[in-house]
């Protein structure tokens, strides 16, 4: 990743919440400790300082792009694969003050789903998520993010997002999620299938 | 026109910059809080957690969060019911548990339960504070101990006088009875005396009487001997 590539995702249209960022250097923390913060920061001073995680404020809108340059940045700097970036997301919910805040909306599995299109704006400016199909009785949901095409890394980042949700609000050892559509595979939107025992 | 554009972005500057201070207030207050505490939703699971239950329970943050409440307790049922009772009744319960640490270390805790509400009334969950109870627990387990111990001692003194009672009870009839033996004895020689005694008195009488007859008949004879003594002289006078 270089500035050029970096220009161009700042370019992308939307917005993301600070938030994000401060789950993403969190994460760095608690897996690499400071150092890792340290190397992360070096990358970032060599980027051109495009995020200066010290700064962030949760609840400032930020360009969306740089969401995920900063995935990039750590998914490089530390030589993680998609899995580490799984772990990332799924780890996400647990540092995020939005989402202590808005825990309101995952009273019951139900009705998190109901609101999770509303969950979905207090985070991003752009795209828009479905809450598409839940059955109690199959055990499965669908949630379906529509004009969201970002970048690839961001699914593997949203699959363990999703399912740290999920297990927020359902009673259940085993609970699994796939992204089933996606718009990097040809779809026009992604599909999130999330599945329990 | 543009004034008024203007004040509502100032607005939205200033909520913002108050739901910063708001966080970071929070965020500073949890982390002095010298309680444990941890934030529960609905379905029960751990969603937030202070310094101090770090402390407590060595569980980071990322390690705890996201987990079912009853995985830091032994009595994992009675977390679930517990919890169930906060949540139908809405009111605050204390309840005495066993934390299991991260270490597998156990600690007794005072569990205090409270329920959380949102704006609206909603329920969207539990505050959990955990309070460490070791020191608690080991005074009150050594104070029933000193009870258990003196009531021990009691219960052994009034054994003993128990015995003592039921010694002097057992001497106390057979001197008692010895006593009435000794009565009955006595009772039987007094009779025994009395009836010697009474024979004797009998016989003394009738010694008497007898004595005093033979000196009746001595006194009649003597008068008797002394008329036919006269009478003798007088018929000696007569020839």
């Amino acid at each position: 990743m270089d500035k050029e590539e970096i220009q161009k995702l700042v370019k992308i249209p939307g917005r993301v919440r600070g938030q994000v960022f401060i789950t993403d250097i969190e994460y760095v923390r608690e897996k690499r400790g400071e150092e890792g913060v340290k190397i992360l920061k070096k990358k970032m001073e060599e980027l051109g300082n495009p995020i200066n995680y010290e700064e962030v404020k949760v609840t400032e809108w930020y360009p969306l792009g740089l969401r995920v340059v900063s995935l990039l940045a750590i998914k490089e700097v530390f030589n993680w694969g998609d899995k580490e970036i799984w772990d990332m997301g799924n780890c996400a919910p647990k540092y995020s003050f939005i989402v202590k805040m808005l825990m309101k909306y995952f009273l019951s599995a139900e009705r998190s789903f109901k609101e999770s299109p509303k969950y979905w704006i207090k985070h991003y400016s752009v795209g828009k998520l479905e809450a598409h199909e839940f059955d109690e009785k199959e055990k499965y949901l669908t949630l379906r993010l529509h004009d969201f095409k970002i970048h690839p890394i961001l699914c593997s980042y949203y699959l363990g997002y999703y399912l740290r949700i999920a297990q927020y609000v359902i009673k259940s050892e085993k609970i699994a999620i796939k992204e089933t559509k996606c718009m990097f595979k040809g779809d026009s939107y992604h599909e999130f299938k999330i599945k329990w025992e | 026109m543009a004034k008024r554009k203007k004040a509502p972005e100032n607005e939205i500057s200033r909520v913002k910059e108050d739901l910063e201070d708001l966080e970071f207030f929070i965020k500073e207050f949890t982390s002095f809080l010298p309680l444990a505490v941890c934030t529960v939703n609905p379905p029960g699971i751990i969603i937030d957690t202070n310094r101090a239950f770090e402390g407590l329970t060595g569980y980071k943050p990322i390690e705890i969060v996201g987990e079912s409440l009853g995985i830091i307790f032994l009595e994992k049922e009675e977390i679930e019911k517990t919890l169930e009772i906060v949540m139908g009744k809405e009111f605050t319960l204390s309840k005495e548990l066993t934390l299991i640490t991260k270490q597998k270390e156990k600690i007794p805790v005072s569990a205090a339960i409270s329920l959380r509400k949102d704006r609206e009334g909603n329920f969207i969950g539990c505050f959990v504070g955990l309070t460490d109870i070791t020191e608690i627990k080991k005074f009150r387990e050594e104070l029933e101990e000193k009870v258990k111990e003196r009531t021990k001692e009691l219960e052994k003194r009034t054994k003993e006088l128990e015995e003592t009672k039921v010694s002097l009870e057992i001497k106390v009839k057979a001197r008692t009875k010895a006593i009435e033996e000794e009565r009955t004895s006595l009772e039987e020689k007094v009779k025994e005396r009395t009836k010697e005694l009474q024979e004797r008195v009998d016989e003394l009488e009738r010694f008497h009487k007898l004595t005093v007859g033979r000196e009746l008949k001595m006194v009649e004879l003597k008068e008797e001997i002394e008329k036919l003594k006269k009478e003798l002289e007088k018929f000696k006078g007569r020839k």
